[in-house]
């Protein structure tokens, strides 16, 4: 197999694999009065749903993986949705009391659609889960890049 | 100091495996570091796994096995001159290959004094969702299934009888020389073994042939 033929594979591999559509955001969420650790598994839950309903409103046919990692002063909780009929699976490290503030990285990986439609998916659905338990946000990180991973197969 | 690849679909539920295999094997005196590679520039599960006391590097920006093989050798080589570790356990995104991502280790022995070997491949079937990604992501799963040593059929808990022999003949039909196995990360099932096989089993090293006739077969229409 010549080099040529070597690379054209490989991007035809990676092409295959990165035929997902990806946002990632890091957030910083706040509520003066606290948010308790019920809130708090409450909101990754709804975040991860209503992320995921959006996607799927704009064209996604798939969940790759969507989500989220919260950390606090007073621990972390890992929230992971990989099938809207098992719904959302929360892995909690909190200590009892209410926290003011928390840092939450997002993951949103679907197939079906790019990474801009997810990335406005994903936006409309944060706003939403922010509205609804009334907090404040803070976008920290917000990272989209199309054919990142293969790009240095392309010759241009 | 021994390689472990643990690859597999998104959701596969190679994050959880992969935490309750490394406390099994540092409860066998091992010490273990663990380098992921999660999709984009944002890292989730190496923050996650640190929570459980667990040593982790994230490497980000780029595909594992070739794209930035040079901050994946680098890393290795940090954690052998800092940390020490007898055992490594990467996951890889899942774009990586596994035989490119035994290159890209094996670089790293020009970078400090360690000689890299390998566990069998791992590679993680979601048992629950097979129907569901073999009508999207068909050839990425047929081929994290043809380059493994050992497929796991995952989620064993959550899937029916149907499903799990579903995806038993699968992988039979993909790579019939693959041992299958079934485990559970959320219920322990098949952990001891799978740490055994880390543990004791040694896979061959990169091998360039090797690589394109996979590739080959893949996509080439060999």
């Amino acid at each position: 197999m010549s080099d040529d033929e070597d690379d054209a594979l490989h991007l035809e591999l990676h092409r295959a694999a990165d035929e997902l559509g990806k946002f990632a955001a890091r957030l910083k969420v706040h509520k003066s009065k606290g948010i308790s650790p019920a809130t708090a598994k409450e909101f990754m839950d709804s975040l991860l749903v209503n992320v995921t309903k959006e996607c799927f409103a704009d064209g996604a046919d798939l969940i790759g993986h969507v989500k989220a990692f919260m950390h606090t002063e007073t621990g972390t909780l890992m929230a992971s949705l990989v099938d809207m009929k098992i719904g959302v699976q929360l892995t909690s490290g909190l200590e009892e009391g209410s926290f003011k503030e928390a840092e939450v990285t997002l993951h949103v990986i679907v197939h079906g659609i790019w990474d801009d439609k997810v990335r406005e998916a994903s936006r409309r659905g944060i706003q939403k889960t922010i509205k609804k338990f009334n907090l404040d946000l803070e976008v920290l990180q917000d990272y989209f890049e199309t054919e990142k991973s293969i790009e240095h197969h392309i010759k241009k | 100091m021994k390689l472990a690849q643990i690859a597999g679909f998104l959701g596969s539920g190679k994050t959880t495996l992969l935490i309750e295999i490394s406390r099994e094997l540092v409860s066998r005196g091992h010490r273990i570091a663990i380098i992921v590679n999660d999709v984009g520039e944002i890292n989730v599960d190496a923050k996650f796994i640190e929570t459980y006391g667990l040593k982790a590097r994230e490497i980000s920006g780029g595909c594992i096995c070739c794209q930035i093989a040079g901050s994946f050798a680098n890393t290795i080589a940090i954690l052998h001159n800092t940390f020490k570790p007898d055992i490594v356990i990467v996951e890889p995104s899942g774009v990586a290959i596994p035989w490119g991502l035994k290159r890209a280790a094996e670089y790293s022995e020009a970078e400090c004094d360690v000689v890299i070997e390998h566990a069998p491949v791992i590679t993680l079937v979601d048992a629950t969702r097979i129907d569901l990604l073999m009508d999207a992501v068909k050839r990425l799963v047929e081929t994290q299934i043809r380059e493994a040593d050992v497929v796991l059929i995952n989620k064993v808990d959550a899937a029916n009888e149907e499903q799990i022999e579903k995806s038993r003949r699968l992988i039979q039909s993909i790579n019939p020389k693959a041992e299958i196995m079934l485990a559970s990360g959320r219920e322990g099932k098949g952990l001891k073994e799978v740490a055994d096989i880390i543990e004791k089993r040694i896979s061959p090293r990169y091998d360039e042939a090797v690589e394109k006739e996979l590739l080959r077969k893949q996509y080439g229409g060999g």
